[in-house]
């Protein structure tokens, strides 16, 4: 969507008609979601907050500055609302990581990096795979691939070193890999 | 091999839900609390009318007259207006003396208190020095000369006291902004007041943000994307939410402690507050003062 196919839908917005916010909608919907997703996690939470951030749009529209980077608007309001989320529910969210944590089992054996490049197995999906790794690494994923995120950004959202986001980045990386699945980035 | 980018995205776009039903009452329940709030205004406004309209019934009076209360009411009112009008003059009456009374008090006894003859005799010299003066009769020159350096003086003195008074108060250049008082000139908080009164919370030893940076930061947000980052997490962190734009404004050349180098920025919230962050970067370790304005 262009700024000025963004700024109509807008004007459309204040003058009451819906059909400017389901023209956002329409466009952005999996933007967004993949953006809240990330950083939140589970789905419910997602859509909830995703519904959240399309009302909000509507209600704030009078204060959104159209005909530049609304895209990026967009997703740093999306990022801070489900970081705000995340803040607000930290301890339930932290609790049921650490529980898993603790209740981790890995499920995938560790093979020899040579092995590795011969067992690629293609037709296991990605939900499987990511099945795979721990929920904190599994965060740091949909935090890095879903919501753009950078390191230092995840760092300080879930308040641990940057080292150990990197770290873990890189051992799910690596895992990811013996399913077939490569970073591009 | 998958690129994990695309499939997870694909994966995310497959499972994405339809959400739209939930968007659209949700904008109907907002829409209809505005209409409420609206209606609501309406019904003030209403009986406000209803109210006024009321003042014109009419009334009847002991003796069963027929009578028009707006009247009524006019009547009262002129009453007590002249009441308070009469109060005001007497008051005013009241200290114009005890003002002229502690003037003659000073000439003539310095820092003691003024007695009932000194204050009696004022009056005496300052009367008949008035008469003779405003007098078309006034015959020598003498009595016209010994009469005006009474006022003169008098004047002088309470130009004087004037000028003592209004240089103890604060000066028009300060505004009170929230609970600080900023120097206009300087667009900075008056130090002493601003210390004491302003709402502030310090960070510690902040670890300066460092590695990756957000990449689409600047879309809404003026200042450096490492500023932003920076400025986000330790105002977020604060209880500070829903953060739609953080501006920069221009350096502050000299902060509270005389040091060089803060920066100010202010913090719109999607509830219509603003915050002033000042981050006072020269002390160690960062003070970061955020006040609500």
């Amino acid at each position: 969507m262009t700024d000025e196919a963004f700024g109509l839908s807008i004007q459309k917005i204040l003058s009451g008609d819906k059909s400017g916010l389901r023209e956002i909608y329409d466009e952005y919907l999996e933007y967004i979601y993949r953006i809240v997703y990330g950083v939140v996690g589970r789905k419910e939470d997602a859509e909830d907050i995703t519904s959240e951030f399309f009302i909000k749009l509507w209600q704030t529209a009078d204060n959104i500055k159209t005909g530049g980077g609304h895209k990026g608007y967009m997703a740093t309001v999306a990022r801070n609302m489900s970081i705000d989320f995340l803040r607000k529910h930290k301890r339930e969210v932290l609790e049921s990581f650490t529980k898993e944590e603790e209740d981790d089992i890995p499920a995938y054996e560790p093979v020899s990096d040579s092995d590795t490049e011969a067992e690629v197995i293609e037709e296991v999906s990605l939900k499987e795979a990511l099945k795979e790794l721990k929920p904190a690494e599994a965060q740091i994923i949909n935090m890095k691939v879903l919501s753009e995120m950078t390191f230092a950004e995840i760092s300080q959202t879930l308040n641990i070193p940057m080292g150990t986001v990197t770290w873990r980045y890189r051992e799910a990386i690596k895992k990811l890999r013996r399913y077939g699945y490569y970073e591009t980035t | 091999m998958k690129q994990l980018d695309n499939e997870y995205k694909k994966q995310i776009a497959i499972e994405l839900p339809d959400l739209w039903d939930r968007i659209e009452a949700g904008v109907d329940a907002y829409e209809a609390s505005k209409h409420d709030e609206t209606a609501t205004a309406d019904t003030v406004a209403d009986e406000i009318e209803k109210t006024v309209a009321d003042d014109n019934i009419e009334a009847t009076d002991n003796d069963n007259k027929v009578v028009d209360i707006k009247n009524v009411r006019r009547i009262r009112l002129i009453t007590i207006g002249k009441i308070i009008a009469a109060a005001a003059c007497i008051f005013l009456v009241i200290n114009v003396f005890r003002m002229f009374g502690n003037r003659n008090f000073s000439f003539s006894n310095g820092n003691s208190a003024p007695t009932a003859e000194a204050t009696d005799d004022y009056y005496y010299e300052a009367s008949a020095a008035e008469e003779d003066v405003g007098s078309a009769e006034c015959e020598t020159e003498e009595v016209c000369e010994s009469a005006e350096p009474v006022y003169e003086e008098e004047l002088d003195d309470l130009q004087e006291e004037w000028a003592g008074e209004s240089a103890a108060l604060p000066t028009a250049e300060n505004v009170t902004i929230g609970e600080i008082i900023y120097d206009l000139e300087r667009d900075e908080p008056i130090r002493d007041k601003a210390i004491a009164q302003s709402v502030t919370i310090e960070e510690k030893n902040i670890p300066a943000p460092s590695g990756e940076l957000l990449e689409d930061i600047e879309s809404y947000c003026e200042c450096s994307e490492e500023e932003a980052l920076y400025l986000y997490n330790i105002i977020s962190q604060k209880g500070i939410e829903n953060i739609d734009s953080i501006v920069k404004y221009p350096n502050e050349e000299d902060n509270i402690d005389g040091t060089i180098g803060n920066e100010s920025y202010y913090v719109y919230t999607s509830d219509g507050s603003i915050y002033k962050v000042i981050c006072y970067n020269e002390s160690q370790p960062v003070i970061v003062r955020i006040t609500r304005l």
